[in-house]
């Protein structure tokens, strides 16, 4: 990471969501400015440039997506989205839009930590250009195509590497269903997730221990999928 | 018979026989009067007038003070009492006033010039006058009758119910048509033949009318006989698009055929009046029904929102606010804070689970629960429910077992994960600390089965088929365990709603018990998936 203290804006009109998300990201290491409103929020990100924005959907002046939008419209800083339960279509509309990810309230902060953290690495990790994306005792090498778990080798198909390796490259996000029938395919299969379902299963079936409590390829109910980060 | 109204099928309308003699002998009496004895007795008042005039003044007669009967008879009486009063006025003027005196015979021819002269104009002014007082009367019954059927049409105006304006038809017709008016009700028709309505006793015959008339949908009037009371009676149906409200029955009395049919057309005409005020008020109901529901709606709506916001909102703080409390190293080590804060997150978290439930009944009762359907790995939903619910069975051993290679099922992931939760966080209430809830997904005969059993307090018999009613909680566990009964309800019909089934048995109290989920699987579909997978 280029810089020792990163700088996240967090836009919510909740005073006691900012309260708390303020404290518990400085206690994670980063300088924190909070806005209450999408226009403040939109004039503070313009002034200082955050490494991150946190931005709630519910504010009172204009709609969570407007501020996405508008700040997509300059900068590709890493935002994620404050989102609820049961609203799958519009955590896709959001990823679609440019939002790196969502949380859904309510949350810890060690997991919103995570997903700033995994947002910041992918940010960089484009000028970086590391070849080797590793999370606890998965390790896949981006450049040889090699993934090991452990000590072993693991072997896998065309399909399933190219499911391993976008989610590599983005460690700790989650990825829509429609990207990765997009990169794995080649081109849109419509609604037919059930081709991925099967790929998931099979690639499940190689790297987790156990494919049925999986640790590393996380299921986001009607989104998409996530590599998990794992120290 | 008359404009609109159709003759009732065995209606013989003869209201003319057996008049009572009593009351014949009275009218007679009235008749007599008015045409012959008050004109006559007029005249004969003016002449001892004019005689002691005459003889104690020096005024010759002059018959034009005989006018003044004639005119008062025309006005008060009419046309003939005043030929009458004419009539008399010149008889008795020949008799008393010309000589010869006290004869009918006349000498001066003059005289009768005049006498003559007299009874033309009296009988012309007379006649005049009379038609000028019809002419008043009929004006003034006319303004009267307009004035009425403006009040009435006012009231109508004002009626917001149909027995508001039934009443308000039955008062007019009876303070100022005279006539006796009834609503006859649908359910009064057969049943309670025998009631009276208001105090009166239809005949079998006026309700049976009215019942056909309503089985019918017979909107013209009808004018029936009442054989009991000698009656005649006009029925007129009170009928919108949507509700029937009876017949309205108007009793006519005994009537010449020709009355009936004037009083028939101002009945019409009052009818139609309030056939179209009936609508009005139907559509009037109708919007205030709507607009109710739409403000339930709205209020629903509302109350969904500001549950989400206002009660979530600081739920997420508190929790969130934990969240930090449990990362700060000191306070983590610190055996007392931590029991502290992680009761905090606990309890909110269940807090949180509870307005859930209560959000998810809003949704079922009120907007329904729209499905979206997509292609599912059942491992993924007992993972994610597990995942889910994990704050929940701390204490609980968790088995899992899904069976390899399960078919995909196209479902509402979100909602069958929340199903399968549901379960699985209800054997975990209802069994002991530490024991086992075991979970298994297995595919059999074109099913997929997943299974969550526990070791807990088992089923009675009546509670296996009451636990996935909505509010249901069993009696053993009102006081001990804290619950809203919602959760199995919200489980059942979310799994219904991905077009499964849900069910549970027990060995018996304290025996543990097995919740059972099927779904149908569709197995053309997954062997495609599997195949096109193999592409690699």
């Amino acid at each position: 990471m280029p810089k020792s203290t990163n700088s996240v804006l967090v836009i919510d009109d909740e005073p006691q969501i900012r309260r708390f998300v303020g404290a518990g990201l400085e206690l994670h290491g980063y300088t924190v400015k909070e806005a209450d409103t999408g226009a403040v929020g939109l004039s503070t990100a313009a002034h200082m440039q955050p490494d991150v924005i946190v931005l709630d959907l519910g504010l009172p002046d204009m709609s969570g997506i407007e501020v996405l939008e508008s700040v997509r419209a300059w900068s590709n800083v890493p935002i994620i989205v404050l989102s609820i339960e049961s609203a799958e279509e519009q955590k896709v509309m959001l990823l679609k839009l440019g939002a790196d990810d969502y949380i859904v309230k309510p949350f810890g902060i060690a997991e919103l930590a995570a997903r700033c953290e995994a947002a910041l690495r992918r940010y960089h990790k484009s000028a970086d250009k590391n070849p080797i994306v590793q999370t606890g005792a998965l390790v896949v090498d981006l450049v040889s195509r090699s993934v090991t778990l452990g000590e072993e080798r693991v072997t896998l198909t065309r399909k399933e590497y190219r499911l391993l390796h976008v989610l590599a490259t983005h460690l700790g996000l989650v990825v829509t269903h429609q990207q990765l029938i997009k990169e794995i395919w080649g081109r849109a299969l419509g609604d037919n997730v059930q081709y991925l379902r099967m790929l998931v299963r099979k690639l499940r079936q190689k790297i987790e221990v156990d494919p049925n409590q999986p640790k590393f390829l996380i299921t986001e109910s009607g989104v998409g999928y996530r590599l998990e980060r794992h120290k | 018979m008359d404009i609109g109204f159709v003759p009732a099928a065995t209606a013989s309308a003869s209201d003319d026989d057996a008049q009572p003699g009593t009351r014949l002998g009275q009218a007679f009496l009235r008749a007599a009067l008015s045409l012959v004895i008050f004109p006559v007795t007029l005249v004969g008042a003016m002449s001892v007038v004019l005689a002691v005039v005459i003889r104690y003044t020096s005024l010759e007669f002059n018959s034009i003070l005989y006018l003044i009967p004639v005119m008062i008879s025309a006005i008060r009486w009419g046309v003939v009492p005043a030929m009458f009063a004419a009539l008399a006025s010149v008889a008795v003027s020949d008799f008393f006033f010309i000589p010869p005196l006290y004869s009918f015979s006349v000498n001066d021819p003059h005289q009768v010039v005049d006498l003559a002269l007299f009874l033309f104009v009296a009988l012309v002014t007379g006649n005049l006058a009379a038609r000028l007082q019809r002419e008043a009367d009929s004006s003034r019954r006319r303004e009267h009758e307009v004035h009425n059927l403006y009040l009435l049409s006012r009231r109508l105006a004002l009626c917001s119910t149909a027995s508001d304006l039934v009443e308000a038809i039955q008062e007019y017709l009876t303070s100022h048509l005279g006539r006796q008016a009834f609503l006859i009700r649908p359910p009064h028709d057969n049943a309670e033949s025998d009631m009276p309505i208001d105090g009166v006793f239809m005949s079998t015959r006026l309700r049976a009318e009215a019942a056909e008339m309503v089985a019918a949908k017979d909107p013209r009037s009808r004018l029936v006989f009442d054989p009991d009371l000698q009656n005649l009676w006009a029925l007129k149906s009170i009928t919108t698009q949507t509700t029937d409200h009876g017949v309205l029955a108007v009793n006519l009395g005994k009537q010449s055929r020709r009355e009936t049919g004037q009083l028939n057309d101002r009945i019409e005409a009052i009818l139609s009046e309030a056939a179209a005020t009936l609508m009005r008020i139907d559509a009037v109901t109708a919007f205030a029904n709507a607009n109710l529901r739409l403000q339930s709606d709205f209020l629903k709506t509302a109350l969904i929102g500001s549950v989400s916001h206002q009660l979530r909102s600081p739920i997420a703080s508190i929790l969130g606010s934990t969240s930090v409390l449990d990362g700060i190293p000191a306070l983590r080590n610190d055996r007392r804070v931590r029991s502290l804060v992680d009761g905090m997150h606990r309890e909110a978290r269940r807090l949180d689970n509870d307005i859930q439930n209560l959000l998810d009944t809003v949704r079922i009762t009120d907007t329904g629960i729209k499905p979206v359907m997509e292609w599912t790995d059942p491992g993924d939903v007992i993972t994610a429910a597990i995942r889910q619910r994990s704050h929940r069975l701390g204490g609980h051993k968790l088995e899992v077992d899904v069976a390899e290679g399960l078919p995909l099922l196209k479902v509402d992931s979100g909602l069958v994960e929340q199903a399968v939760g549901q379960v699985i966080e209800n054997a975990g209430k209802y069994s002991p600390v530490d024991s086992t809830i075991a979970i298994k997904a297995q595919a059999d005969a074109g099913e997929l089965i997943v299974t969550v059993t526990d070791e807990g307090m088992g089923l009675m018999p009546d509670e296996a088929a009451q636990m996935f009613k909505q509010a249901f909680r069993g009696r053993r566990q009102l006081g001990a365990i804290p619950g809203l009964g919602l959760g199995l309800w919200i489980a059942r019909i979310f799994v219904a709603a991905n077009g499964g089934s849900i069910a549970a048995r027990s060995l018996g109290p304290g025996r543990g018990t097995t919740v059972t989920i099927r779904f149908p699987v569709n197995a053309a579909a997954n062997a495609d998936a599997s195949n096109h997978a193999q592409i690699n």
